[in-house]
């Protein structure tokens, strides 16, 4: 019997194919030959022959090996346009991709590293859009909420956040507005409900609920005597804080909890549209004093609801004409 | 010359759909589609090693047809290839195909079949 195995091996030198691949390739093809070889044979074809015509079926391409290897490199399908073949070509695509991987590691992972980055890039930008211009504020006519602001111009700054003595004089004197808040943005160390946490909390004052048009799941809003200055230490717990610390318990109003070391008593639940601000999972009193307040400087923000039918353009001049600035 | 043209350009266009058919019914090993299509065409058509084989290990990459190596009694080891799930869907496609491509070279020559 010819070494039919040594034949082929020599005629696909090159063909770089994997180690088992190549060997089931060339016993594959070894086999047929054989096949050939004996069926000449066995017509009477003399042993020479049959052997110089079973290497010529080998030889016939000379492109043969080139042939194999993009076989073996599995072309693209030309499958039927049906749900099946999508997947099929799904199937392939994924299988191509991950041998193109496999092959040239360094440059997949660039190119991995650089989809993140644009990825990354773009759901940020992404996000800040949708909460800007697609997804509407979770309050009622948002459109009526108004950024309090105020402008240092001798340090050329023109948004400062706003200093309590203005809010209060803004609030005073008060036309344009159906409600005007000042809050700021402290975090909290919450203790005492196991585990110690850091929490995003939220002072305001008593007409933040008034400004963004929410009402409370539970309990009730701060009274005016606890927004100010030395006042009873309360707090308006947010709806997923009060999920996940007391299991939606109803019963959580009059119960204490404590923040930076200090207890506070639970009037109120706060609704899930309660996000702003800054998606603070808390709320106590501000407890804003204007003649402290004079040395805080800007110290806070501001947030207003305006009257139905008046413009920013009037309240502005009216705010201006209030504090000068 | 007529057979050398028939065999070429035949067998391009409709090596897939040969091999796909012989394997339909049955799995078969290479020696033996080769041998089929030759015998089953009358000698027009005939696949050497280097146009059979890397057409079927192309349609196993493309998982219409699957190779199993077969070890026999008495025989020697062999590689049969049978249909995938996948390729007969192929094959339905590509004979209605081909039905409709013969029909209209019909219509367009009026080469009647025997």
């Amino acid at each position: 019997m010819h070494d039919w195995k040594q034949i082929v091996r020599e005629r696909l030198t090159g063909l770089r194919l994997e180690g088992s691949r190549e060997a089931e390739i060339i016993d594959e093809i070894a086999q047929h030959l054989e096949d050939r070889y004996q069926e000449l044979l066995a017509s009477g074809v003399s042993e020479p022959e049959a052997r110089r015509i079973a290497i010529e079926s080998l030889e016939a391409s000379p492109s043969f090996d080139e042939a194999l290897r993009e076989a073996r490199a599995a072309t693209a399908p030309d499958l039927p346009a049906d749900d099946a073949g999508y997947l099929a070509l799904l199937y392939y695509d994924l299988r191509m991709a991950l041998r193109g991987m496999r092959l040239k590691p360094g440059f997949s992972f660039m190119v991995i590293g650089m989809l993140a980055l644009g990825i990354a890039g773009n759901a940020a930008i992404f996000s800040t859009f949708n909460s800007l211009f697609l997804k509407p504020l979770p309050f009622p006519d948002p459109t009526r909420l108004i950024d309090l602001d105020e402008t240092a111009p001798k340090w050329n700054l023109h948004y400062v956040g706003m200093a309590e003595p203005d809010f209060i004089a803004w609030r005073d004197q008060n036309t344009t507005f159906d409600a005007i808040a000042f809050f700021q943005n402290p975090d909290f160390n919450l203790s005492k409900l196991g585990p110690a946490q850091h929490i995003q909390g939220a002072k305001v004052t008593r007409d933040m609920l008034n400004v963004l048009g929410l009402k409370l799941v539970l309990g009730r809003n701060f009274l005016p005597e606890e927004d100010r200055p030395k006042g009873e230490k309360v707090a308006l717990v947010g709806y997923d804080l009060w999920q996940r610390l007391f299991s939606g318990d109803r019963n959580v109003l009059g119960r204490f909890i404590t923040l930076d070391n200090e207890p506070y008593k639970t009037i109120g639940v706060l609704p899930r549209e309660a996000i702003f601000p800054d998606r603070a999972e808390i709320w106590v009193p501000l407890a804003p004093n204007g003649a402290e307040g004079l040395t805080n400087g800007w110290g806070g923000h501001g947030i207003g609801r305006l009257k139905p039918g008046v413009t920013v353009q009037q309240a502005w001049s009216i705010c201006y004409t209030c504090t000068g600035h | 010359m007529t057979v050398s043209v028939l065999d070429r350009e035949l067998k391009k266009g409709s090596a897939e759909l040969l091999v796909l058919s012989l394997v339909g019914d049955r799995a078969r090993h290479g020696y033996e589609i080769s041998k089929l299509i030759e015998s089953r065409s009358e000698g027009a058509l005939k696949f050497n090693v280097a146009s059979l084989y890397p057409l079927l290990y192309r349609l196993e990459g493309r998982g219409w047809v699957q190779g199993k190596w077969v070890e026999k009694a008495g025989q020697r080891r062999r590689r049969y290839y049978g249909l995938t799930a996948q390729g007969r869907k192929v094959l339905a496609v590509q004979r209605k195909g081909w039905v409709q491509f013969a029909e209209a070279m019909r219509r367009i020559t009026g080469i009647a079949y025997a």
